[in-house]
């Protein structure tokens, strides 16, 4: 069973496939909690177990982590996506439900999720770049479909840019996977493991893989959602259902990213580090001036939590950037901790729009949030996302301004300030919206599962941010040594 | 490696590529589309040797040469599209630097290459940076899909060039991914017709800030 991490992402793609052949919700209720369960007990066992190298290379620490991540994401988007697609059917003609036709639009809804959970476990999971790469694109594919799947004027335009976009950006990326397949002698699928890349990089050229590296950080850094490169996102993101959008902020550039800082390794072991750590970092600190300013003159709700994202991922890209254990080891936590604050904060953010029948800040504000458990879901998202202690972001964060000013002090202060900027325009639209007044009152009128889909995620990010238990720490230590070369370098 | 045989496809395929950027009918480009897959899958028979290259050559010929231009001419006649290139009389001359910059500067980048395989570098960079260029100038959406395939096409050579051929499975992959981009792309071209949406990328604009 050294391949059981292939089973983990060929079990959504047959789930995703089961819910096409379903009649009635029922069945589908069932088809997707055997799905789910049986990814979740399988991928437990490849995260728990130790690691055994394969042709197509398996997870290491990083991957595990990443499939661990994007697992759970995926079990509570699921879940959510049937509270959404039960509110959606509610509000729709009743006629179109007893029709089938209601049902349809779910199967087909649900086979595009889980073949995006698919291709997004494969990429977190897999350790080679040619696959990696492939499972990438196809992420591109499944999910655009989804962003479609509305089929509004808005969400086409942002289904269409976004597949354009992407596919361009990942196709200068395959120009980094053939430039270092040919560097590493072209030596079969095996040769793009990322275990033969770095052992094999120290004796590269340094011009062809400072070029391959160049694509990579326009390709990968298009997906990432790095600026400039981040056109495609807050429109894609505040189009696709709320629990498509949860994956695409939470999981999927932060996948993406990894990647990058992975090929980042190999290109340090041949150049030494300040190459592609200064580009990463200035990248970094690019996309949290480029998403500042929209952050605090935002009027979209779900754009808002986009730029956000946008903002994350480069803050990501600078802890990263700096190569010091502190600030990578930061970098890691952050990333796990924003997946679970930003899948409830779109979850939260999906459920507000339709109670309210708008995505318009001002308008929400006017309206109210809906229930009390939105208020409180979408206040605790923000005040997490600050850094404020002693939510779950604080030390992340505080460890990358540690290693900034450490660094040097301009740029810690720059970036502190940069920082401040964008949880004061966070606060002032999601927080002023979260603490309007609530339409509705009782929280006995939320069904305990969907209380359960926003509080369990805000939970996680407390104790993972706090108290991280000790199997737990050691895997954060181990992703993060990975990210800085795994002593490569 | 027959240089001849190289050196004509090689020629073919510059030809195509600059066809694609300034000939306007939907219709002829999808056909050139098609003509510069093909060219393609011959430089993989002549290129790489053994069974690798028939798999190659099977690959593109079912995703490149029958299936993309198939969902293209779906395309057209869902949406009733005349054009894939709006007339850009520049377009020949970006085009034409575009070629004599690659010759021009092939020698220096191809250094330590075998002749052949600089002939087909100096190909793929400029099938490459074509396609990118007609991505960048061409405001259809339909020419979009287009240039998008002949940058992948362009890609693939460039793996020619410097590796002898992908890995089977990395190439089934991106072949069967680009297939499917066409066939998502196609989709929405069908909603953006549906929807009486413009089909030119400047007055998609409904999304901003």
């Amino acid at each position: 069973m050294t391949s059981a991490w292939i089973l983990v992402c060929l079990i959504p793609l047959g789930c995703g496939i089961g819910t096409l052949l379903c009649r009635t919700a029922r069945s589908l209720g069932w088809v997707l909690a055997v799905g789910t369960t049986a990814t979740s007990v399988v991928a437990t066992w490849v995260i728990l177990r130790t690691p055994v190298a394969t042709v197509l290379g398996g997870p290491d620490a990083l991957g595990r982590l990443l499939l661990g991540i994007v697992d759970l994401v995926g079990v509570l988007s699921t879940v959510e996506s049937l509270h959404y697609w039960r509110d959606e059917l509610r509000s729709s003609n009743a006629d179109l439900v007893m029709l089938g036709r209601g049902i349809r639009r779910v199967r087909i809804y649900f086979f595009w999720q889980q073949a995006f959970l698919a291709s997004l476990l494969t990429a977190a999971a897999s350790g080679n770049l040619g696959l990696s790469w492939v499972a990438i694109e196809l992420t591109t594919i499944t999910s655009a479909v989804l962003v479609g799947s509305s089929g509004t004027p808005r969400a086409i335009e942002a289904a269409w840019k976004y597949v354009v976009l992407c596919s361009v950006g990942l196709a200068l990326a395959l120009a980094t996977v053939i430039l270092l397949y040919a560097l590493g002698g072209a030596g079969g699928l095996g040769a793009l493991n990322w275990t033969s890349l770095t052992a094999a990089a120290p004796h590269f050229p340094t011009g062809p893989i400072k070029l391959a590296y160049l694509f990579a950080l326009v390709g990968f850094g298009t997906k990432a959602g790095l600026a400039p490169l981040h056109a495609w996102l807050p429109d894609a993101h505040s189009e696709a259902p709320a629990p498509v959008s949860a994956l695409l902020s939470g999981v999927l550039l932060a996948v993406v990213l990894c990647t990058l800082v992975r090929v980042a390794d190999v290109t340090a072991a041949a150049t030494g580090a300040a190459f592609p750590d200064h580009l990463l970092l200035g990248a970094g600190i690019l996309s949290i001036m480029v998403a500042t300013p929209f952050l605090i003159l935002q009027s979209d709700l779900k754009r808002l939590l986009a730029y956000s994202s946008i903002e994350q991922i480069g803050v990501m890209a600078v802890g990263f950037g700096l190569h010091v254990p502190l600030a990578a080891l930061g970098a890691i936590l952050q990333l796990v901790v924003h997946a679970l604050t930003k899948s409830g904060l779109f979850f939260t953010a999906g459920r507000i729009v339709h109670d309210a029948g708008t995505q318009r800040l001002l308008r929400l504000r006017s309206l109210g949030v809906g229930t009390p458990t939105s208020g409180a879901a979408l206040l605790f998202g923000v005040l997490t996302l600050g850094g404020l202690p002693p939510f779950g972001m604080f030390f992340p964060e505080l460890a990358i301004i540690r290693a900034t000013f450490a660094q040097n002090t301009v740029l810690g202060l720059g970036f502190l300030f940069l920082l401040a900027l964008t949880f004061a325009g966070l606060f002032y639209h999601a927080g002023g919206t979260a603490l309007g007044r609530s339409a509705r009152t009782g929280l006995h009128r939320v069904p305990v599962l969907d209380i359960a889909v926003l509080a369990l995620p805000a939970a996680l990010t407390i104790v993972v941010g706090l108290w991280a238990p000790a199997i737990l720490a050691r895997g954060l230590e181990a992703a993060s040594a990975l990210a800085l070369g795994g002593g490569a370098r | 490696m027959p240089g001849g045989v190289l050196d004509a496809l090689a020629d073919a395929l510059v030809v195509l590529s600059l066809a694609l950027l300034v000939v306007r009918p939907a219709a002829w480009s999808i056909g050139l589309l098609a003509a510069q897959a093909a060219a393609v899958a011959a430089l993989a028979v002549v290129v790489s040797h053994g069974p690798g290259a028939w798999v190659a050559v099977a690959v593109i010929g079912i995703t490149k040469v029958v299936g993309i231009p198939l969902v293209l001419i779906w395309v057209t006649r869902r949406t009733q599209t005349a054009d894939a290139v709006d007339w850009a009389p520049w377009a020949w001359i970006l085009g034409a630097v575009i070629v004599l910059l690659v010759r021009i500067t092939l020698p220096t980048f191809s250094a330590g290459l075998k002749a052949d395989h600089a002939v087909l570098l100096g190909t793929a960079l400029t099938v490459l940076l074509l396609g990118l260029a007609g991505m960048v100038t061409g405001r259809l959406l339909l020419g979009q899909v287009i240039h998008l395939v002949a940058i992948e096409n362009g890609l693939y050579c460039v793996g020619l060039a410097l590796t002898g051929g992908l890995p089977a499975a990395l190439e089934l992959g991106a072949a069967v991914d680009l297939l499917l981009v066409v066939f998502v792309l196609a989709w929405l071209s069908h909603h953006v017709h549906r929807l009486h949406l413009p089909l030119h990328v400047d007055e998609l604009q409904q999304l901003r800030g």
